[in-house]
This record gives C-alpha cells, structure tokens and sequence, in this order.
C-alpha cells in the first residue's frame, strides 16, 4: 500500500455542506430559492469534491490528515482508503440527489431540515473517512443525533413516536459501542486505527475479550443495521419521516451500521482472525435470520412506506452475509450491494415520496392504476422493485449473482438458498405493487385509460428519482466502468486476498 | 475446447445485429405509437423480417462448421464470466425456427391485432420477446442463457396478460411466479454447476470434488426443473393451459411454437453440457427423463382431449408434444455415445412442433377473429366459409396427427426408432421392461393425438352446423390476407418438413448433432439416410390410426345418435379434483403466504411480550434510581435506564467470557 498523501480534500468535503448551515443563519426566511440553490450547492461541491479524488483512489492512492490529536494513541483523524472512498462517493451521491428531491417536497420548517440533512451529510462522511474507531464513533453518534430531526420532521404524534424509539434503539446501542471500543483501546493493544488488515491478534487479547469485543461492536452497530431482533424502530421511523429523509435512512443511515461491521471484520479483526474465531457463524445466522424475517415482515404491511422499511431490513443483511461468506467473491457481492441497495432504495422511497404528494396515498391497497395517473414515477418504481428481486440487467440481479457464487466459492452452497427465499418474497411483496398500480381495475374505469405525463409532478422530484432508476440498469449492466462500485470494491477485496 | 475448435471461432457483429433489430424496433414501435398503426405494424413486420435475414446469414456461417461470437463485455460477475454472445449449429437451429415463426405471427398479428385494445404495448413486447429468445438461443454459458432466458419471460408476461381480462390476469399471475420460481430454481442449479464444473460455460472441464454422491445430480435436477416450467413438463406445466389460450393467438402461436423450446433447449444444453464427462449414472438419469417425458406426453394427450375450448386443446396437445421432445433427450442421456438418433428425433421434432403448432395456433386465431367464437361445439361448417384456412389447417393438423407427407411424421418416425434403438440396448437388463412400457404408451398417445385432431378438425370445420350456429355464423367470411399469408407461411414449412426431411436433416439437423463430442460419428452420420418413407415406419403409424380413428367415429356416431345437434361434448369426462396438480400448487401457495401472515403476527406479539418485559424491568429499575437523579432524568428515565440494562448485560456477558 502506498504511503498516506497528506491533502485537506477530505476535510473539504467533510466541511461543504456546512454552507447550508451559513445560508440557514445568514439568510432572512424571504430568499426560498437562494437557500434552495446553495443546499445543493452544498452537497454538489462535497461530492464534487471526493469525486476529485477517484483517479488517486483508483491509482492505489490513500489520502489522510490528522485533526486533533487527544492523547497518545488517540486523535481525530481522516484516511480516505478504498472502502471509505467507496463508502463516501456513494453517500455524497444520494445526499446530492436527496437535497435536490427536498427541494420539491419538503414545504414546512425547511430551514431546519436542510440544516440537519448537511449536518448528517458531514458526519457520514467522517464517519466513511474516520481513520480510527475513536472517530469513527464520535461521527457515529454525532450522525445519530443529527438524524433524529430528520425523523420527526412532519411533528405528527406517530412522527415524534417513531423519533423516540429511534433514540431507544440508538443511545443504549451508542454505550454498547463505546463499551466496544474502551475494551477495543485498555485490552486489546491500544491501536484503534482502521488502516490496517488485522490491527488484533490472539498474542495481544484472549478469545474471550475478543470475541466479547466482536459482540460489542456487532451489536452496536447492528441497531443500525436493522439485524433482528434490533430492527424495531426500522418500520416505525421510515414511514414517520419525509420521504428524502427515509430515502436517506436506508440508503446511507442503515449502511453507516453495516459499513462499521464491514470495518470492524476487515480491518479490526482480519479475514484470519474473524475466521479463527468462528465468527462468522453467529453473523451469517443472524444474517440468515434477518433476511428471511425482514422479507416476511414486509409482506404483511399495507403501508407502501412500511413494506419498504421491511425490505430495507432484510435487504442489508445481505452485506453481513456476503461479509460470513468470507470468500472473495462474496465480500465483493456483499459490499458492493451497500451501494446497489441505496440506488434501489432511495430511489423507491423517493417514489413513495411522489405518490404521497401527488395523490396522497400510503397504502398499497389503495393505489389501483395509480401507474396511469404518474407513469414516470411507477415505471421508476417497476424497474427498482425488479431489481429487488434480483432480475438480470439491473443491480439486485449482480449482487444476487455475487453473493450466490460466493457461497460457492466459500463452499456452503447450503446459504444460497437463504437468497433465493429472499427474492422469491420479495417477488410477492413487490409484485403486487406494480401490478395494483398497473392493471387492476379501478372505479370509473370506463373512461380509456391513458398515460398521463403531463400532469406528473415537479421536476425537483421526478429528475432524482429518474437518475436514480437509470442508474440501477447501468450499474448493472456495464459494472466494471471505473467509479462504478466494482472499480472500488474488487480493488478492496483484492487487497485482502493477496 | 481444442485448438482447431478455438481456431474455427470467428467474431462477428451478426449475433448482435440479431439482438439489437429487434431492440430497435420496440424502441421504434413505442416511438411511433398509436399515431400511425400501419407504421408501426409495418416496422414491426419488417424488423421480423430483418432479423430472420441476419438469422439465416449466421445459420449459413454456422453450420459450414464456424463458431460466430460477440463479446458484449458487460456484467462481468466474475473471472471470465460475462454475458457473450456465441452461436453455434444447435443455436442456430433453433434461431432459424424462431425467426421463421416471428415473421408470421407479425404478419398475422397486423391484421389480428385490429380488434384488440394497446396494441403498441402488444407489438413492442413482442419484439423484446424476439430480442430475448434470440439472444438467449446464441450463448455459450448459462450466465448468458440465464439472463435472456429471464428477460423473455418478463416480455412474455405482457403478451399472457394482453387482454386484461380477469381470465387472463389469474393467468398471468400464475405464469408470473411460476416463471420466478423456476428461475430462482434454474439460478441455484447454475450456482452448483458453477461449484461443480468451475465454469458457467456449456463445456465443463472434467469435475472437482465440489459435490458426492448423490448430490451430484443436484445441479442437473434443478436446473431441468427450471427450464422444465418453461417447457410445461407435468408438474410443473399448470400455468401453460391457462396462459397459452388467453394470449392473442399471435402471441399463443409464439408461446407454444417457440417459447416453450426455450425450456426444452435450456433441458438440451444442460443435459448435454453433463454428457461432456457423463456421470456413471447418466442411463439411470435418462431412464427418469423418458419417465417423465413419456407421462408428461399421456397427461397431456388426456386432458387435450376432454376440452371443448379451440384454443385450451391446443395447449394441452403442446404440453403432449413437449413430451414426445423431451422423450428424445431422455434417450440422448440414456443411449449415450449412440444417442445421436435420440437428439435427431429431439430437433427434428421441435422444429415439426415449432410449424405445426404454430399455424394451428395462427388458425384457431383467425377461426376466433372472423367467428367470435371459442368453442368447438358452438363452431361447424367453417370450411364452405374459409376454404383457404380450412386447407391451412388440415395441412398443419396433418402434421400434428403425424400422418406421411406432413413434418409430424417424420419427427414421431425418428422418435420411434429411437424407443426402439433404446430397447435394443436395454434388451435382457432391467430396463427392458419398462422400455416395452414406453412403446406401448407411445401407440397409445399417438392415437389419442389422432383422436383429439380429428375432434377438433370435425367440429370446427366440416361437421354440418345446428340451425342455431349456421344463423349465428351466417356472416363469416374468410380471414383477412394478412392471416392467410402468416399461417400459409408455416404450413408450407409443415409440408417441407414432410416432404423433404433430408434436405431439413441435413442442413438443420445434422450438423446441430454433430457439434456434440461425445457421440458415435457412424450414428450422426446415419441420421442422413434414414428411410423414412419405408414401409418400416409407415407401418407403425397404421395402428395408432386405426385406434384413434376408429374411437373418434365410434363417439361421435353414439353422441349424434343421442342428440342430433351435438352441441354438448362427446368427449369429455370427468376427472376428481384432487387429480388436478393446480389445485394442490394454489393451496399450497395459499398456506405459505397464510403461513407468513401467521408468523408476521406471531413474531410481532412475541416482540411486544419481550420488549414488554423489558420495558418493565427497567421501569422497576428506574424508579429506584429516579429517586436519587429526579433532577436529571424526568421524562426519559426509562430510556437511560433501558441504556443502563444494556450496559449491565454487557458487562455480565464480558465478566462470564472473561472469567471462563
């Protein structure tokens, strides 16, 4: 591995969307379109910024910078390596796509909205280019805090609900964490850095706080990453928060949880390590579990946002499973679902998000031939529900492939199956959504139907989540175009294996 | 691969002209709309035609011995894997029959297409239908095969669904999930074929230890009950019955004559893909295939024969016919290196299938369009008002009945020869026996194929109508141009068949076979000089003839003598429910999604119970300790305190882990 370029680009990205902070408090309430402008701005030039760094990445390039040493052995620092490049690229993607779509849907208190969005924005971002776990956990918790705005945003009773259980789940999960990571520092070693492939071995902490250390942090993080039982308030904050802010939650938020884990197991412990330990037999069960559980779950709800929810959850043990599977093919498939899983998810929220302004519409049961009244919208919404289930040409269809091959590779083709139940439900609980929207009878159906594309809703909304849709056949199509997740991510998991 | 193989290898565009015509005209056909129909049909028609020019182009090439690819370098999913596309002499076999088939259901459906609703919907998905099975058909490796075979039946699902009638949706949503499911079967066979073989390609390199015993089979089995969905193999062919009869009948012409060969080419190539290094029990396994094969033709022929829907005996007789072909592969497998007469047979029957059904199909379409009418019995006499399609349908329901002259014959002749080859080589083993069985079924199917051709023929066509039908039918006329020309096309291609069978054997059939290693080049070599048309082989379809005709008469004379008219069904018997496969599949699917309601509840209730539980426990904890921290706490005493029971188990957990 090359040596670290020192470079201010990470902090950069890091500090820009920090200028819709500037134009909340500077700007008086009259300049709407102004503010609009430079909240896009904002994430426009964060992600502008860590897309500058691609060709260094893609060249074997780590970037890094140290901010604020604590004391010996701890400091804030940033490393930008090829896993939280991967991370970052895909989260100030979506956060770029999530401002724009706000700016069509969120109509009350929007000036704390944006606030709160840039604010996750920045510390996701630290979270993806933390070069220890010290950082790694104050961004954490910073984004768990920053993110509990966005949830209750609409101030409804179920909003504030939902927002309470999310701090349930999230507090005692963040002590879990910092338990982790105290045993982490005091017993094993003192390196908290994620720089390396294996920092902890068996000479310098026994099995037992080891593996006390792996159930911290897979717990912890696990809340995030919606493993069962530690998914409850999943279904319940989707549907409470808007819709680019539940885009937000399962497409980045549920990640921040994975990609700890992925850290955790790559880079703390170490593909031997993890293996030695028999780790991956309690992951890849609870993994199992989730995917199957979330995947059932999602099936009885009537609330399209719900539904989703539930998907998302059984969606992201994917991750864990490819990470279980612990063979190259089946991490690639795994991480590379973290960013397959936030096209096809937020562009599906960001759709539910359309239908409810449009029609004012939450449950399934109600949105017969809504595909004639926003066509665009629900075509978006056929082609990622496809990819859901893993048809070829889009996204799910490679992670399917990957993961499934994986299993091979690792020689426990018996977890295949687990994928294959998974599509399979989610066959049944998508299915019927395109087939409501699309051809079953309505009242008043004598009148021809027709599409009706004059009438579909504001550019600020459709445009996001058009490219979105777009994106999940070209990713799953021409996968090796370099910034592509496989670009990234087969030059990660080829760096484990050699 | 050898050298000299890898030599003959040549890359060329045609393969992707293939793909990409009639890509382009569906983008093309969306284009132009409801604006201008006769455009659009046009394009439609014409990128048919185009496709089949490159069709033929690349069938030139391929069967001279080269092998056409194009690497299209996208979804690499893997070292060396990634979708390409390559054709050799079987896929171009298959691509002639289907491109010939696309052209006329186009030209059919530009005048059938008159009196249905969205028909720009109609015509692009029959493009992409085209585009997929095309693709699909030129591949190398199961990924590639995998994903237009998937995309073909997404298209498909909006040619079942056309008509949005209730039928037709309960139709659709059967296929639907019965083709996910057969997918996710065919994709977890692929991942073991993969494990097993190293490859996705159809040629494995000699196997690892990857999978013993009996699991070995395992990737086989599943990947034959993928394809074996598509190919309507009993039991997994309950959607086909309903799906087929409710689609436009250009489109049912396609389903039947062309997309349930995509099973039974999938079923070819992974069948053959094992021969490459045959497992010890590959004769067993073919000895299951022509189990299979042989009740799936029985099935089939039975249930064809008690419906009194034009359309629905069709599908049934297809899911008969799939039989006869998968019969041929199951004696491929079982004859071994001297299969090649069982793979002949296989060929040359899906390419007799292929024209015969089709045109019947095109037939019943136009008998539908000009009359309005569905049922045989509510039909007569058509043959005083549509000469020209009653001689198209004779010529094809000819064919179907396997009489000499017409391509069935020459088809069921082969497929005969090749129980009987399969007979010589069980002789004194354990095998025989059943072997006898076989043949024995065989007569008999043949004769009911006999049988429910001149039902249909008879009722629709040349019986005298009732009073009440001739008055009903008094407007009919012959079907319009665009008809005739799109079934005229396959019937001539029936009679070809029929009448030509070495030119088909030689250029088709022959070199398809021959492009498999594994088998005898004396047997390959011989399929060119059958005798088909000797008294040998004409001598054995006397007896199926005789049997089924002389039934047909016998009940027919005791239903006129009843009742003149003959408006109810002579033929028709009753079957008890629990028979019917579909009824179990329903239930069963019923009861697991009831099941996950249940559970969903279940789960949701277990939840509550132990988050309750929690809840209170740390309540009771928090108002110990709230009376020591009242000022900072309030309202949220019981998340910390939730918090703090986190910790505590933690650390218990820690304690125990450290102390051990």
């Amino acid at each position: 591995m090359n040596a670290e370029i020192v470079s201010l680009r990470p902090l950069m990205a890091i500090v820009l969307p920090g200028l819709s902070l500037l134009a909340v408090l500077l700007l008086p309430g009259s300049h709407q379109r102004l503010k609009g402008a430079i909240h896009v701005t904002g994430s426009l030039a964060s992600f502008g910024v860590v897309l500058s760094l691609l060709p260094g990445i893609l060249g074997g390039g780590v970037y890094g910078i140290e901010l604020i040493p604590i004391v010996e052995g701890i400091s804030i620092r940033l490393t930008v390596d090829t896993l939280g490049y991967y991370f970052g690229l895909v989260l100030t993607f979506l956060f770029v796509l999530a401002t724009v779509y706000s700016l069509g849907y969120i109509k009350h208190k929007d000036d704390r909205f944006y606030s709160f969005m840039a604010l996750c924005n920045s510390f996701l971002l630290g979270c993806a280019f933390s070069q220890n776990m010290f950082t790694y956990f104050i961004f954490y918790e910073l984004m768990t805090l920053a993110s509990f705005p966005l949830i209750i945003h609409e101030e409804t009773d179920a909003a504030r609900r939902a927002g309470i259980k999310y701090l349930k789940y999230a507090i005692p999960a963040g002590a879990v964490i910092l338990f982790g990571v105290l045993l982490h520092f005091f017993r094993g070693g003192g390196d908290l850095s994620l720089v390396s492939l294996g920092s902890l071995s068996l000479d310098t902490a026994s099995r037992s706080v080891l593996t006390a250390m792996f159930f911290a942090y897979f717990v912890g993080f696990g809340v995030k990453a919606a493993i069962v039982p530690l998914e409850g308030w999943v279904p319940d904050a989707h549907p409470a928060a808007p819709a680019p802010a539940s885009a937000l939650l399962s497409g980045i938020i549920l990640k921040a949880g994975a990609f700890a884990i992925i850290r955790v197991v790559v880079n703390v412990f170490g593909l031997s390590l993890f293996n030695e330990l028999n780790l991956w037999i309690p992951v890849a069960v609870v993994a199992s579990i989730t995917i199957v559980v979330g995947s059932v779950r999602a099936l009885a709800q009537d609330n399209l946002k719900r539904r989703l929810a539930y998907s998302s959850v059984g969606q992201v043990s994917y991750i864990l499973l490819g990470i279980a599977l612990m063979s190259p093919l089946g991490l690639l498939g795994g991480i590379m679902h973290l960013a397959h899983h936030a096209l096809m998810k937020g562009c599906l929220f960001f759709c539910s998000g359309i239908i409810l302004k449009k029609t004012g519409k939450k449950n399934i049961s109600e949105m017969a031939g809504i595909g004639y009244q926003l066509p665009v919208t629900m075509i978006c919404f056929s082609v990622c529900a496809l990819a859901m289930m893993g048809t070829p040409l889009t996204v799910g269809f490679i992670s399917k492939w990957l993961l499934g091959s994986g299993a091979v590779q690792a020689g426990r083709p018996a977890l295949i199956v687990v994928l294959l139940i998974s599509a399979l439900l989610s066959a049944v609980y998508y299915l019927p959504i395109i087939y409501t929207a699309f051809f079953s009878k309505t009242e008043g159906d004598n009148e021809a139907k027709a599409f009706q594309f004059k009438s579909e809703i504001n550019p600020a909304m459709l445009w996001p989540t058009l490219v979105l849709a777009l994106l999940v056949i070209a990713v799953g199509i021409w996968i090796t175009v370099p910034g592509f997740p496989n670009s990234l991510v087969s030059m990660m998991v080829g760096g484990l294996f050699t | 691969m050898s050298a000299e193989e890898i030599a003959r290898n040549t890359f060329s565009v045609l393969p992707l002209l293939a793909v990409l015509i009639p890509t382009v005209a569906a983008v093309a056909v969306v284009a132009i709309g409801e604006r201008n129909e006769k455009l659009r049909n046009l394009v439609a028609l014409l990128a048919a035609l185009a496709a089949l020019g490159v069709v033929l182009a690349i069938a030139m090439h391929v069967m001279r011995g080269a092998l056409l690819y194009f690497d299209l370098a996208i979804m690499q999913v893997g070292h060396g894997i990634s979708v390409a596309l390559a054709v050799d002499p079987l896929a171009a076999c298959f691509s002639v029959i289907a491109a010939i088939l696309w052209v006329a259901a186009m030209a059919h459906s530009s005048a059938y297409m008159g009196h249905e609703h969205k028909r720009t919907r109609f015509f692009a998905a029959m493009m992409v239908t085209e585009a997929a099975i095309l693709g699909m058909f030129m591949v190398q490796d199961f990924l590639s095969l995998f994903v237009f075979f998937e995309i073909m039946g997404l298209a498909a699902y909006f040619l079942v669904v056309h008509t949005e009638t209730d039928k037709a949706q309960r139709a659709a949503t059967k296929y639907l999930f019965m083709t996910i499911i057969g997918g996710l079967s065919l994709l977890m066979g692929i991942f073991l074929y993969l494990g097993h073989a190293g490859t996705v390609g159809f040629v494995p390199p000699p196997q690892s230890g990857f999978l013993t015993g009996p699991l070995r089979v395992a990737p086989l089995v599943c990947m034959v009950a993928g394809f074996g969905v598509k190919a309507g193999i009993v039991p997994l062919h309950v959607w086909l019955p309903d799906a087929h009869p409710v689609a436009p009948s250009p489109a049912s012409a396609l389903l039947s004559g062309i997309m349930i060969k995509a099973g039974a080419y999938g079923i070819i190539r992974t069948v053959t893909s094992y021969f490459h290094v045959p497992p010890p029990d590959i004769q067993s396994l073919g000895l299951a295939l022509i189990g299979i094969a042989i009740v799936t033709a029985f099935i089939g022929m039975v249930l064809a024969v008690r419906q009194s829907d034009l359309k629905t005996t069709l599908a049934y007789s297809s899911i008969s016919q799939m039989g006869f072909l998968l019969l041929g592969v199951g004696c491929l497998a079982f004859l071994r290196e001297e299969g090649a007469i069982g793979l002949g047979a296989g060929l040359y029957h899906i390419t007799s299938h292929a024209f015969f059904k089709a045109c019947l199909f095109l037939v019943a379409g136009s008998v539908l369009y000009c009359t309005h009418e569905a049922s045989m019995f509510s039909l007569g006499g058509l043959w005083r008002k549509m000469p020209v399609t009653t001689v198209i349908w004779c010529i094809a329901v000819l064919g179907l009945m396997g009489i000499p002259l017409f391509n069935g014959f020459v088809s069921k002749s082969m497929l005969h020869h090749a129980i009987v080859e399969a007979q010589y080589m069980a002789a004194g083993g354990s095998y025989a026996a059943w072997l006898q069985a076989v043949e024995v079924l065989y007569t008999v199917i043949a004769a009911g194929t006999i049988l429910y051709g001149l039902k249909m023929s008879y009722y629709v066509f040349f019986r005298r109508p009732s009073q009440e039908a001739s008055d009903r039918l008094r407007k009919v006329r012959e079907a319009p141009n665009w008809m005739l020309v799109g079934a005229g096309v396959l019937a001539a291609g029936v009679l070809a068949g029929g009448l030509a069978p070495a030119f088909v054997l030689r250029n088709l059939i022959i070199p398809a076979v021959a492009m498999f290693g594994g088998l005898d080049s004396y047997g390959v070599a011989h399929l060119g000089d059958l005798h088909i048309y000797s008294w040998y082989h004409i001598k054995d379809i006397l007896l199926p003839l005789a049997l089924g005709a002389g039934l047909f008469i016998a009940l027919t004379l005791r239903a006129r003598s009843k009742n003149r008219e003959a408006t109810c069904d002579p033929f028709c018997f009753g079957l008890p429910s629990w028979l019917s496969v579909d009824r179990w599949y329903v239930q069963g699917a019923r009861g697991l999604v009831q099941a996950c309601f249940g559970s969903e509840a279940a789960f949701s209730r277990a939840r509550e119970a132990f988050l309750g539980t929690v809840g209170t426990g740390s309540v009771r904890l928090s108002r110990s300790v709230r009376g020591a921290l009242t000022p900072l706490t309030g309202r949220y005493a019981n998340d910390i305190a939730l918090g703090a029971l986190f910790i505590a188990v933690f650390l218990a957990l820690f304690l125990i882990l450290t102390l051990v």
